[in-house]
């Protein structure tokens, strides 16, 4: 038996050690929050933790068998799955009862399942299929066509079924991407915009100072663009002498803005954008002195972010339904769950 | 994969992974450790602490008689999870409201604070008994519907309102205010009266039952078997000093006038009746109707609410002269067989006060008689600007603390929530005023006569009658006469002691009997009792004089010192001394002799509530 062999070595045991681990807090979990008065046996199929031990029983199995179907069989069927994944969630925005506002649900008798699920791992597979091509490598435009490709259809189709939350889940691929050589900028852009629009949303009504003066969310958004700025020049272009006069620019600013405000009380917010502005003709004249056109995308970063900070609120207010409002409001403990 | 020059990016992801999991820590530890609210949450989740109430004590009177007990009263419930289909008309025409009604009570449960469609919410308070036995019968077809009992105070007598007080529920700030905890939203508290200066007597203590429930906060059973119950105490019972009959008189004799009576036991300091009028039936303050009913009592021009015995001020008036004859005496500035002079009045310079046309010149005894005003004028200027105390500060001083001596000028310290305190000028006062050289005794002359800034309410000028009564001293007038169980506070049973000696009273005591046998307070002889007491005829600003009298009985070993104030009432002989002559008469022999059967009807059919409070409510 060499080759059962071969399996069990090369599972990746501590991996399996927290899977364990994991399901059986959940399963803990269920039977702790629907405990049941009369029936207080864990084990009862009439209780959820029993079922739930059934569930775990099934994926136990299931896993099994994957384990044991040769691998280059997923490598031969790894397209096949992707595609029938893909029909089978076009036939669901047409086909699926409308179950809480979105419909991502096939209604089989008595079971129910969301085919999203099951794009998860037939976009990883055909990911993997796509990526281990020889000499496959992430460098020029050209190549992301098709991963991106590949990668946006599932979360189309899983937009027009009204489940905006799985289609989250698919962003996580940008990690793999990363990882495969995509330039670590557009990680931190990525990143940037997240941050940013939680920033705006949970400090843009706060006051920094008494009589509703200057916003703290877009104060705090300014700050992080201009220390953003500085990462760039640090990081990115490795720039020191131009980091000094970005570091003098800011304290000169600073020094102004409190000076002033022992006056006046003013808003801190136009000091951040002439400070910002500042940064960016910096930029500008950098680019033209040393031939570097990437100074000129610094400057736009820091043009398209403070833009962008602008419109999260209507990006908020407007394009998020009144249920995704209140899921981020109440993860931001903006408000309480009233549900 | 080898050589792979990005493999250093996979410490990107550990330092995202260490991020995530920080802010889960972070998070986790604030939730559980830090911030008590969702442990709470959690145990309010799995287990229910039903309040378990306790009996609301009864109260008594004097003689055993039963004035307030607890009627049961039925909450209606509804759990909206439960409810399906059912006949609304039927369920509505049975608890006697109207479908629109219904909706909107529904649609008020769902804006309840803390609503859950799982758990039972209010939705209709206080159904009568009739309404419950009916509902009760149907509730098989109204899914989701549950029936929950309360008590409701219910009264014997239509009596005694301001006396007994009302119970209601308690309010917000009264919640905050209270230190101990012990109250919570919708629970109920006395809101005035024996009800609230008694209220934690009364209240007992509560209890609690501890359910275990389920997701979906149904009941699942008592947890671990009831072992961290706590049974609820019960309230005691409280025994009055009020004689119930007696009240009940007081009260139909003030039919139709604004006034007080206030009855004392002097020798206890217990009061026996205490009226307040115009009244209102304490059955009107309870359930359903309580908060429309005290809305009207609230808005009427005549004050009903108002407590009169305890909270209105009125100058005492010539029953003042009482007291001052013990101040005079005792200071030595008069003895009983001093004479002043009276034609038609006191005469000083520029200054005139009238008296009737009666003999003069005038002694002690004769003075309380005839109720002199130049007698009075006399002493109090003799006393004010006496050489012997030095100046008229000092002087007015000795007086006032006299006076307040007495249980004027500050509060009796009586067992209710809300006395009023009088009013006793000092020299600060005048000082003040007149500037410290610019007043004697003249200047403040009409103190002696109980006019000027002397201002006081009913029950202290029933305390003074107690007094003399007592030949100088008085105990702390309270309605409660006994605790079942428990002990009444110390300061109730005080003695207190006024500045003047024993000796002094009986002349004083000899002028008030004449003034029942032959003087201003005839109207109030009794055949073989002897009766003392003194009428007063306070000037106001309102209109017509207020009536006043105070009396007591038997001369010897006395039983029941009186008040009565008739606002508005004229002279104190034609309606106070009447009223407190039958008000004594009835709690002395029990019934009004036949002889003065005429007197009776010709108070109960007396209305004599001056016609400006009327037009005050029309203009409104």
């Amino acid at each position: 038996m060499p080759r059962k062999n071969s399996i069990l070595s090369s599972i990746d045991w501590p991996l399996v050690l927290l899977y364990f681990v994991l399901i059986f807090l959940g399963w803990i979990s269920v039977y702790g929050a629907s405990y049941d008065y009369d029936n207080t046996n864990i084990f009862s199929f009439d209780h959820r933790a029993g079922k739930q031990l059934v569930w775990m029983g099934c994926a136990l199995f299931l896993a099994t068998i994957v384990l044991l179907i040769n691998a280059e069989l997923y490598d031969v069927l790894a397209y096949f799955i992707y595609g029938a994944v893909l029909l089978l969630l076009i036939l669901t925005i047409f086909i699926a009862p409308d179950i809480k506002g979105s419909r991502s649900w096939l209604v089989l008798g008595p079971i129910r399942f969301q085919p999203a699920e099951i794009a998860k791992f037939a976009t990883v597979l055909a990911l993997a299929k796509y990526m281990s091509q020889y000499e496959f490598s992430l460098q020029g435009l050209r190549s992301y066509i098709p991963i991106l490709l590949i990668i946006f259809i599932p979360i189309l189709l899983i937009i027009c079924q009204k489940e905006t939350g799985s289609a989250l889940v698919f962003f996580s691929f940008f990690l793999m991407l990363y990882r495969k050589g995509m330039p670590g900028v557009l990680l931190y852009l990525a990143f940037c915009a997240v941050f940013l629009f939680i920033v705006v949303i949970r400090f843009g009504n706060i006051y920094l100072q008494e009589g509703e003066v200057g916003s703290e969310g877009l104060f705090f958004a300014q700050i992080f663009i201009y220390v953003s700025q500085f990462g760039f020049f640090l990081f990115l272009m490795k720039d020191w002498s131009s980091v000094k006069i970005l570091l003098q620019m800011g304290l000169f600013v600073v020094f102004v803005a409190i000076i002033t405000n022992l006056f006046v009380v003013v808003d801190y917010n136009y000091f951040g954008y002439f400070l910002l502005m500042c940064t960016s003709v910096f930029c500008f004249w950098n680019a033209i002195k040393n031939r570097k056109w990437t100074y000129i995308l610094i400057a736009f970063f820091a043009i398209g972010t403070i833009g962008y900070s602008f419109t999260a609120d209507y990006l908020f207010d407007r394009i998020l339904q009144p249920h995704q409002q209140s899921r981020i409001k109440v993860l931001l403990g903006m408000e309480d769950d009233l549900s | 994969m080898k050589n792979d020059k990005l493999k250093s990016r996979k410490n990107v992801f550990l330092l995202i992974a260490f991020c995530i999991y920080f802010v889960f820590v972070l998070q986790l530890f604030r939730l559980q450790i830090v911030d008590p609210h969702w442990k709470d949450s959690a145990d309010s989740n799995a287990f229910l602490q039903q309040t378990q109430y306790p009996a609301r004590g009864l109260i008594y009177d004097r003689n055993g008689k039963l004035l307030v007990y607890n009627k049961p009263a039925y909450d209606v419930m509804i759990v909206m999870k439960e409810v399906t289909d059912f006949d609304t008309l039927d369920f509505c025409s049975t608890v006697k409201i109207t479908k629109e009604e219904f909706k909107a009570l529904v649609k008020k449960v769902r804006r309840n604070r803390g609503y859950s469609k799982y758990t039972p919410q209010l939705l209709i308070s206080q159904l009568s008994i009739e309404e419950y036995a009916v509902l009760s019968e149907k509730l098989d077809n109204f899914p989701g519907f549950y029936i929950q009992n309360r008590t409701l105070r219910e009264y014997t007598y239509p009596c005694a309102a301001h006396a007994l007080g009302s119970v209601g529920e308690v309010s917000k700030s009264q919640i905050e205010n209270d230190s101990t905890g012990y109250y919570v939203q919708g629970d109920y508290v006395g809101k005035n009266g024996v009800e609230k200066s008694y209220e934690e007597v009364l209240r007992g203590e509560k209890g609690y039952k501890i359910f275990l429930r389920d997701a979906h906060g149904k009941i699942k059973g008592s947890f671990e078997d009831g072992k961290n119950d706590k049974d609820p105490i019960s309230g005691k019972n409280l025994i009055l000093s009020l004689d119930i009959d007696l009240q009940y008189y007081g009260e139909q004799l003030m039919q139709g006038k604004i006034g007080s009576i206030v009855a004392i036991e002097p020798a206890t300091g217990e009061i026996l009746a205490l009226v307040s009028s115009p009244s209102f039936n304490p059955s009107d303050l309870v359930g359903r109707q309580r908060g429309k009913n005290f809305e009207a009592l609230n808005n009427d021009p005549l004050k009903p609410l108002l407590d009169r015995p305890l909270m209105a001020r009125y100058p005492p008036g010539s029953t003042f002269k009482v007291l001052n004859s013990l101040i005079f005496q005792q200071e030595g500035i008069i003895t009983p067989s001093t004479r002043y002079p009276c034609s038609c009045g006191f005469v000083s310079g520029g200054l005139r006060v009238g008296c009737h046309a009666h003999a003069s010149p005038v002694d002690l005894r004769y003075s309380i008689q005839t109720s002199c005003n130049a007698y009075y004028c006399y002493g109090y200027r003799a006393m004010i600007d006496n050489k012997k105390y030095g100046s008229v500060q000092e002087a007015l001083e000795v007086w006032k603390n006299a006076v307040v001596s007495f249980g004027f000028g500050y509060k009796l310290g009586v067992d209710f929530p809300n006395e009023n305190r009088g009013y006793i000028p000092n020299k600060g006062v005048y000082n003040k005023i007149y500037g410290e050289r610019g007043w004697r005794g003249l200047t403040i002359i009409s103190n002696s006569i109980g006019q000027g800034e002397v201002i006081t309410t009913p029950i202290q000028t029933a305390n003074l009658a107690a007094c003399v009564a007592n030949r100088g001293y008085w105990i702390t007038p309270h309605i409660v006469k006994e605790i079942e169980g428990g002990e009444l506070p110390k300061k109730l049973l005080e003695r207190h002691q006024t500045v003047v000696d024993e000796c002094h009273f009986e002349p004083t005591i000899d002028g008030m009997e004449r003034a029942v046998l032959g003087g201003t307070v005839y109207g109030a002889r009794l055949d073989s009792i002897r009766v003392c007491g003194k009428t007063g005829t306070a000037q106001n600003p309102h209109g017509k004089d207020h009536s006043i009298c105070m009396l007591f009985a038997p001369r010897e070993d006395p039983k029941i010192a009186i008040a009565v104030f008739v606002e508005n009432g004229g002279f104190g002989a034609t309606w106070a001394v009447p009223i407190a002559s039958l008000m004594m008469e009835k709690y002395l022999k029990g019934e009004i002799s036949p002889q003065r059967k005429w007197q009776e009807e010709r108070i109960l059919k007396a209305s004599l509530i001056p016609s400006i409070y009327y037009q005050n409510a029309k203009k409104k």
